[in-house]
């Protein structure tokens, strides 16, 4: 279930320099033993790092409009000066797909993580407390879970007002975070029932620990790999679900560069005359979600193969 | 069987009476005023004094309890109110529309069996070879590609290989088959990929579970064929999963089509969807999520009982 297992190895490892060789050959196991995963890892660390560095990274700025670059226009061909070509406005695909996986990460990040971990708090809280408790929140999850997260996330939509800080669009954190937590909640309530039962709880609430510590420090941290694997899983169902809600009108509103947004609006009508303006988008969010899907997958056969996600 | 399934139905009332419960306090914080929103878009200049009769009119001004026991006075006798932008039955404007929405719904999860069933066998019975691994990448690949972005891709190819678009309509299979099918094979297909992908992915990893039972292990010590084995005491009991995966993916398929709809531009139920929350139809949207969320529950219901009617272990427990 947990790494606990091979934990005993490491303490009777004796000199001071063990922990790092270990750790280097843990995960050179994994590169080995997990081929898909590794890729999967490199896809997602190129995009991390060409969204963080995209000032520099990228040929143009993603607002800059050139109308004589527009497929309007007959133009806007992929070639030397547009790698990718250029969409409706003129504007630079791939560097708007650069400072769109900025978007992207952002928001598939913060989301994946917030509903994970409310989900996490949840599921523990749930299968800690047991009884009526644990009635109420599993028939909370049921109503949850019989709505496709797509309508949850829309519905979030239209019941949260406009929220913007710091420029980052808060309402479609919270539409994609929602519907991860009755899943995260599940899945963590399971896990977290076999520990509930382990001496130890009994133990700590002899030693008269309130049931927040016990849930906060005992229990939590035994349900940590589960827990990293969804959030991995959940970022790309996240970036897939940014990229819907945008698409259709509901998501990040222009011009912030948003994969799903490249697909929607004017940039529609080029399905002949301009295919790059539709083809690259789609491959940018695939390529995002196929590598923290494989990432997740491998993670979940290294920590916890019986893990159902 | 029979206490089951009784069981079973009762379960059923309180989900949805919760889920209309959960479903009417939700939209009634919705921050924007939708009656202010509509006049304003109908008529431009708007005095406090016209909102106000409008609300009246439509029963918004009503105190909240007084709506809550009129909306589930309404709910009891099939009653969904008036689409607060169309004006006409709720109830009515889903019906127009939610056809369409059930037969492409249908043939996606038919599509997806079709498609997923053999890739999830095949990777089983030929596990950890290059079998295994391609249908892995495509099923992984599956998951990732936005339905509507394939969607598009298919529109793409259609258009420089046939030179037009499918026809796009309201023809019922019931009225002309091959004309609905022509309408409504391309859509599924663009959401089938996925879904298939999800029973692939299942179906392998029950097979190779039951596999490794002991049942398996009597059966070849019998001296059966090892096809026998596979097909007779293998996938019977692998497939029970599978149904539930099915069933479920049909009926989260009634709502989940909103993507597909808009780039194939039908309309059904998805559409009406992103429409309800355009237009601020506070109505239509508490008549739509209460249409997916019972469809679900129902649908659920069905696989259950189905599920116990497959397996006698499941009747026994409960």
């Amino acid at each position: 279930m947990t790494l606990e297992a091979d934990a005993p190895l490491s303490t009777t490892a004796a000199p001071a320099t063990a922990p790092k060789s270990r750790k280097r050959s843990q995960i050179l196991r994994f590169v080995r033993e997990q081929p898909l995963g590794t890729v999967g890892f490199l896809i997602i660390l190129v995009m991390f790092i060409s969204a963080v560095f995209a000032p520099y990274v990228a040929p143009y700025s993603p607002e800059e409009v050139d109308f004589m670059a527009s497929p309007a226009l007959g133009a806007g061909q992929p070639d030397a000066q547009h790698w990718l070509g250029a969409d409706a406005f003129g504007r630079d695909i791939l560097s708007r797909l650069i400072y769109g996986a900025r978007t992207a990460l952002s928001i598939g990040f913060l989301s994946a993580f917030f509903g994970c971990s409310i989900g996490a708090i949840i599921g523990t809280i749930s299968a800690f407390a047991g009884g009526r408790v644990d009635m109420m929140i599993q028939r909370m999850i049921d109503v949850m879970l019989s709505f496709p997260i797509i309508i949850l996330a829309i519905i979030v939509i239209a019941i949260m007002p406009k929220n913007v800080v710091f420029g980052v669009d808060v309402n479609v954190i919270v539409a994609i975070a929602i519907p991860f937590i009755p899943k995260t909640a599940r899945v963590i309530r399971s896990a977290a029932l076999t520990i509930v039962t382990l001496p130890y709880i009994d133990a700590a609430r002899v030693a008269g620990y309130g049931p927040a510590r016990i849930v906060g420090l005992h229990i939590l941290p035994n349900v940590v790999a589960p827990y990293l694997i969804l959030v991995t899983a959940y970022i790309g169902q996240a970036i897939l679900l940014e990229a819907s809600l945008s698409f259709l009108g509901l998501g990040v509103v222009e011009p912030t560069p948003s994969w799903g947004l490249m697909l929607s609006g004017v940039n529609s009508d080029y399905y002949m005359t301009a295919p790059w303006v539709i083809i690259f988008p789609g491959l940018a969010v695939s390529l995002a979600v196929f590598a923290f899907n494989l990432l997740g997958d491998s993670l979940r056969d290294w920590f916890d193969p019986k893990l159902k996600i | 069987m029979l206490k089951y399934a009784l069981y079973r139905l009762l379960l059923v009332i309180p989900t949805l009476l919760a889920i209309a419960v959960i479903v009417f306090l939700l939209l009634r914080v919705i921050p924007g005023d939708p009656v202010a929103i509509k006049l304003t878009s109908e008529s431009g200049e708007v005095t406090e004094e016209m909102i106000q009769a409008e609300r009246e009119r439509l029963g918004l001004a009503d105190p909240l309890h007084v709506q809550f026991a009129n909306y589930m006075v309404g709910l009891a006798q099939g009653d969904l109110g008036i689409s607060l932008y169309t004006e006409r039955p709720v109830l009515q404007e889903i019906g127009v529309r939610i056809g369409l929405t059930i037969e492409l719904a249908l043939l996606a999860t038919f599509l997806s069996v079709l498609i997923g069933a053999p890739l999830g066998t095949l990777a089983a019975l030929f596990r950890g070879t290059i079998f295994d691994y391609i249908i892995r990448v495509i099923t992984i690949s599956g998951l990732a590609i936005p339905g509507f972005w394939l969607g598009m891709l298919i529109i793409m190819f259609l258009l420089a290989t046939v030179g037009h678009l499918p026809p796009l309509g309201t023809t019922s299979f019931l009225d002309d088959p091959w004309l609905a099918f022509n309408q409504l094979i391309w859509p599924a297909l663009s959401v089938a990929f996925r879904y298939a992908a999800v029973i692939a992915r299942m179906l392998r990893s029950s097979i190779l579970e039951v596999l490794s039972e002991d049942y398996i292990r009597t059966a070849r010590a019998k001296g059966l064929k090892e096809r026998m084995v596979i097909i007779k005491h293998g996938m019977r009991n692998a497939l029970l999963p599978t149904v539930t995966v099915v069933g479920l993916e049909f009926a989260f398929l009634i709502g989940g089509l909103v993507v597909t709809e808009q780039v194939f531009n039908i309309n059904g139920i998805g559409k009406m969807f992103v429409e309800a929350v355009v237009f601020n139809d506070l109505t239509m949207l508490q008549g739509l999520v209460l249409l997916v969320a019972t469809s679900f529950v129902l649908v659920n219901l069905i696989v259950d009982l189905l599920y116990a009617a497959l397996d006698p272990r499941i009747r026994y427990q409960a």
